[in-house]
């Protein structure tokens, strides 16, 4: 069994653990949070009047209104819930490529690590699905804090064997999860694209704030290989022998054209999106993200 | 498509190593997991196409440039084939064969000379098998065909010369040319191509408008190329008429040659029964020492029948075999000289020979024969007036002639070979005619007193024409008279003007020996070591040179020997042909007492042999040389018989009768010598004449080869082209030639295959760059 604890860096967690990682949208928690619920509930925030309905509390009704309209109004209350965050670790094997200190697989584990870290540390919960073609493992919503070691320890078990299924495992976690959350997806996206934003459009239809850290490796975005190679594909039987220079302009032109799509898809339906180096430290790239998220939260 | 390097078209298969690598490369594929393979194969999609062109492209420039590198190397040639078969333009194949002794050289089994006759087969060949170049004819001509050409000659004349003149090359040439071949032989002359390459000038100006092609195959030796201004210039001359020239060395790289360089007699006294030094020399031409040198030495001796016998074929002498002992080394480049003492009892032409036994390359230069004219005596005319003056003026006058005659003729046991004929009477000389003088090798003057004007003409024709002069001084020499009329401002026969009688007082501590001598060849015995015997020769007078005479830097004179003062004592002047030498003391012992002393015998020897060496005729001869035979037209029958060596490399004579040579009397009598220039062959010659009463006489010639054909040392290609700078020929080496000379009478597609492959080179760099196989810069691309 691998060493869950090597998900954990210290120092990225050390370095990560000022910020927070708040919803962007609104998430039904179980818990009073800082996060913006879907419930009115007692709060000192005033959000709207409706007009009484039979049943309704009392004590709700605005007298005020009342006297002056001669109508019975309740008033609501904002009521700020928990964040039920999701980490969606995608395991298959074509996250297993890198060569460097980590591969993405162990980039993206360490990143869904310090993500769970970072959650449970400001109170909220935060549940894990590691998927490849289907999802291998899946650990329930929790914010207790010895949480994170069944967080880590459910990624670690999964070792990448097979390819990879999006839609299908986005399916299964959009009917999992009825309840609005934040989702994160923590993948290569090396899978058939249409079927991938179908899934993240699913579970934004579903009301879920989602985050896709898009992890790859410097080969791949910068294919800097020179010499005869034999290319084999991780996730299919396919092999290809060329000289990698010749192919470079090609390759870099079709994962620039993939990555653009990606990243106007997800701007188009709200979808926060963040590709990340596998050679970026850790800590770096996501506390980078964090802030600027957390500059857009203000601003919402 | 030909070549000039034949051999190196094999080069061409390398042209497939760039699509060996290929393939190996293609096998070597280094396997990468990749996950983004979408992407890769999408790449490749596209690409596909275009990446195999690219490939396929570069994989045939680097093929095509490294053929086109060896088509460099390997000189590619052509000929505008398509223009000579609408032109129909006809080829001139010049070919100048060196047939100089130097091409025997013998390496291997093979001589120069065979290389150079296989090259010019394959041209022939060559020439017989093409189809470019129109009509081939070719014109050979050997090297010693036309060392005496005359240079005024026509062209007519100098075809003539050719073995082959224009002679068509076609399918029967091999056959024609093997028969010619048949007849060919290295000869044993010396020389450089210059001659033929001037006849070569003169002839291809009779096809000004064809394509002619110059083939110069020799050896290249330095001594004939070394500094070949002339043969540059010519060459220059002949490129600048349009002909292509090539030059094919037929040397080998190494070889070893000793050689004979000189044997000839020493100037001692000549004639019959006076044993004679004969010096021989033996030149080391090789790069390595030579050990235990054999060496034969013979002598013929022709006895006064030997005329009689000049009808029959052999004419040989009566042979004998003289001991020397082997030469224990010669060093590279050392000549080592010996001295070999020969004996004739007899006058007569006596002929001596040497023979080198050790193997070389050239056996030619192993042998070498001399002629030594012995004389029955070398005579000489002795002036000693002084008793008959003291006759007349009733005094006494001591007989200085005894003294040189006990000297010249010591007794019959004795043999000097001097005769010397004692004149009391100055007549000798005033009534003498250059004929009747001409018979004596030196004169000696005897304290004369005075000669008339037309003894001193007499005197200084005879000089002039080889004669030897001793002037010994005494009491009766008047300084001034001599001065005026033999000394005559430098310009007379006495080399130094006289002031007056001296003495020389004794020297006290005998130290010192009154006589020191110089390094001239009278007196060089007695020098260092030897010059004690001198020691006890006392000088008490002396007749001294004038005050202000210094001895001129640039006159023919020389100090022989000196007084213990530093005042001369023999003077040695050089005048005309021959050599005055005065002695400034008298002969007999009045100031001297060294005619008592046994020294004195050995300087008037050796003065007597230093006198009348000019007159000691010794002509060298070399093959190809005329000999010039003196002939009176008044004496001798119209036929001459020419007897002359035909053998090659040996010692053993192979004599056989020339022809008797027809010749007009009335241009006998007008000339005093026929020339006959039919010397190719070393050896011994024999003109016969038969004189008008029937009497025979015979001369006797010795033509040896030149000894500077022996040095074997050649010029590198480098060497040989730089010297020739600017001409551009074509340079090959014999002995890998291969062929292609003919075609390379063409175009050399040399430059033209650099300049592309060049321009392929930079193209395959740029294609290189275009299909990603250059190295990637630093920094990524997101």
């Amino acid at each position: 069994m691998p060493d869950s604890s090597k998900f954990l860096h210290p120092e990225a967690i050390k370095r990560i653990s000022r910020l927070d990682l708040r919803a962007r949208h609104i998430v039904e928690g179980f818990l009073s949070g800082m996060h913006r619920s879907p419930y009115f509930g007692q709060s000192v925030e005033f959000r709207q009047h409706r007009e009484y309905a039979a049943g309704d509390d009392l004590r709700h009704v605005d007298w005020k209104v009342w006297a002056r309209q001669d109508r019975l109004y309740v008033k609501q209350f904002e009521e700020d819930t928990n964040l039920r965050c999701t980490l969606l670790v995608d395991v298959s094997n074509s996250m297993s490529y890198g060569n460097r200190s980590l591969n993405k697989y162990e980039y993206g584990c360490t990143l869904a690590a310090s993500l769970a870290y970072l959650v449970l540390k400001q109170q909220d919960a935060v549940g894990c699905v590691a998927f490849d073609s289907k999802i291998r493992a899946q650990v329930p919503i929790r914010s207790k804090r010895n949480h994170l070691h069944t967080v880590t320890q459910s990624l670690a078990v999964n070792a990448p064997e097979d390819k990879t299924d999006t839609y299908r495992v986005l399916k299964s976690v959009a009917e999992s999860y009825p309840r609005r959350g934040m989702m994160v997806l923590v993948s290569d996206l090396l899978a058939d694209y249409n079927g991938t934003l179908r899934g993240l459009k699913l579970l934004r239809k579903r009301g879920h704030d989602v985050l896709v850290f898009h992890v790859m490796d410097d080969d791949e975005l910068d294919f800097e290989f020179s010499g005869p190679l034999r290319f084999e594909s991780l996730e299919t039987i396919d092999a290809l022998n060329c000289n990698p220079r010749s192919l470079r302009d090609g390759y870099l032109e079709a994962l620039n054209t993939f990555l653009e799509k990606l990243r106007r898809d997800c701007a188009g339906n709200t979808i926060d999106y963040a590709l990340i180096r596998t050679s970026q430290p850790l800590d770096a790239a996501l506390a980078k993200y964090l802030s600027n998220r957390l500059g857009m939260h203000h601003r919402n | 498509m030909q070549f000039v390097y034949q051999s190196l078209t094999w080069g061409f298969l390398l042209a497939l190593l760039p699509l060996l690598i290929h393939l190996i490369n293609m096998m070597r594929h280094r396997r990468v997991p990749w996950a983004a393979m979408e992407f890769l194969l999408q790449s490749y999609q596209k690409h596909r196409r275009w990446v195999w062109l690219k490939q396929l492209l570069l994989l045939l420039a680097r093929m095509i440039a490294v053929a086109l590198a060896v088509g460099m190397l390997a000189q590619w040639v052509t000929r505008g084939e398509w223009l000579d078969m609408f032109s129909g333009t006809a080829t001139h194949h010049y070919i100048v064969l060196d047939d100089s002794f130097s091409m025997s050289e013998r390496v291997g089994g093979t001589t120069a000379f065979d290389r150079a006759l296989n090259v010019l087969r394959q041209i022939g060949s060559e020439a017989s098998t093409t189809r470019s170049g129109g009509k081939h004819t070719i014109t050979v001509l050997r090297t010693s065909r036309v060392i005496q050409h005359s240079p005024s000659a026509t062209a007519g004349e100098l075809e003539e010369l050719t073995d082959l003149n224009s002679e068509l090359i076609d399918s029967e040439f091999a056959v024609l040319w093997e028969e010619k071949q048949a007849a060919m032989d290295v000869t044993q002359m010396s020389g450089s191509p210059l001659p033929a390459l001037r006849v070569i000038d003169t002839l291809s100006k009779v096809h000004p408008d064809d394509r002619q092609v110059l083939y110069l195959l020799t050896d290249f030796r330095t001594g004939q190329w070394g500094n070949a201004v002339e043969i540059r210039k010519i060459l220059r001359q002949i490129e600048q008429a349009g002909i292509a020239i090539r030059l094919v060395n037929c040397a080998s790289e190494s070889s070893r040659n000793l050689a004979i360089t000189r044997l000839e007699p020493t100037k001692e006294t000549r004639a019959a029964g006076v044993p004679l030094f004969m010096n021989l020399d033996i030149t080391n031409f090789s790069a390595a020492e030579e050990r235990n040198v054999q060496l034969a030495i013979r002598t013929r001796f022709y006895g006064s029948t030997a005329t009689a016998q000049a009808n029959q074929r052999e004419f040989k002498g009566q042979l004998e075999e003289i001991y020397i002992p082997p030469v224990e080394s010669i060093a590279p480049g050392q000549t080592v000289t010996r001295r070999v003492q020969v004996y004739f009892p007899e006058a007569g032409q006596h002929v001596v020979e040497a023979e080198l036994s050790n193997g070389d390359a050239i056996a030619t230069d192993n042998y070498r024969w001399s002629v030594v004219d012995f004389p029955e005596g070398e005579s000489v005319l002795i002036l000693d007036d002084g008793e008959r003056r003291a006759a007349a003026t009733d005094t006494t006058a001591m007989n200085q002639s005894f003294f040189l005659q006990n000297i010249f003729q010591p007794g019959r046991r004795t043999n000097t070979g001097i005769r010397p004929d004692v004149q009391t009477d100055q007549r000798i000389l005033r009534d003498a005619t250059p004929e009747s003088l001409r018979k004596y090798s030196a004169i000696y003057l005897l304290d004369v007193e005075q000669l008339d004007d037309r003894s001193i003409s007499n005197l200084e024709g005879f000089v002039r024409e080889g004669g030897g002069l001793g002037i010994f001084t005494g009491n009766d020499v008047e300084p001034a008279y001599y001065n005026q009329r033999l000394y005559r401002d430098g310009n007379g026969l006495l080399p130094v003007p006289l002031l007056g009688t001296m003495l020389l007082p004794p020297d006290i501590d005998a130290d010192q020996s009154d006589v020191q001598v110089t390094d001239h060849p009278v007196f060089e015995t007695f020098q260092g070591d030897r010059n004690p015997l001198l020691r006890r020769v006392r000088i008490a007078q002396y007749l001294r040179p004038a005050e202000d005479w210094q001895l001129p830097s640039d006159a023919p004179l020389r100090i022989a020997a000196k007084l213990r003062n530093q005042f001369p004592l023999a003077i040695e002047q050089q005048f005309g042909e021959g050599r005055v030498l005065v002695m400034l003391t008298t002969l007999a012992p009045q100031w001297n007492n060294w005619a008592r002393d046994p020294s004195f015998v050995v300087v008037l020897l050796k003065l007597q042999s230093y006198l009348a060496a000019p007159h000691r005729n010794h002509p060298e001869y070399l093959v190809a040389d005329g000999l010039n035979v003196p002939v009176d037209g008044n004496v001798y029958e119209e036929g001459v018989e020419f007897l002359a060596p035909t053998g090659l490399h040996t010692a053993d004579r192979n004599v056989i009768k020339k022809p008797a040579q027809k010749l007009d009397p009335q241009d006998l009598v007008s000339r005093a010598t026929l020339d006959w220039q039919e010397t190719q062959h070393m050896g011994i010659y024999d003109v016969l004449m038969t004189s008008r009463s029937g009497e025979q006489s015979s001369h006797r010639f010795a033509v040896n080869v030149d000894p500077r054909e022996s040095d074997l040392t050649t010029l590198g290609q480098e060497a040989v082209l730089a010297e020739l700078n600017p001409v551009k020929p074509t340079y090959v080496r014999a002995d890998r030639y291969e062929g292609g000379l003919v075609e390379s009478s063409g175009i050399n597609r040399s430059l033209m295959l650099m300049i592309l492959l060049i321009t392929l080179l930079i193209g395959e760099q740029w294609l290189a760059f275009n299909a990603s196989y250059h190295p990637a810069k630093s920094g990524t691309t997101a």
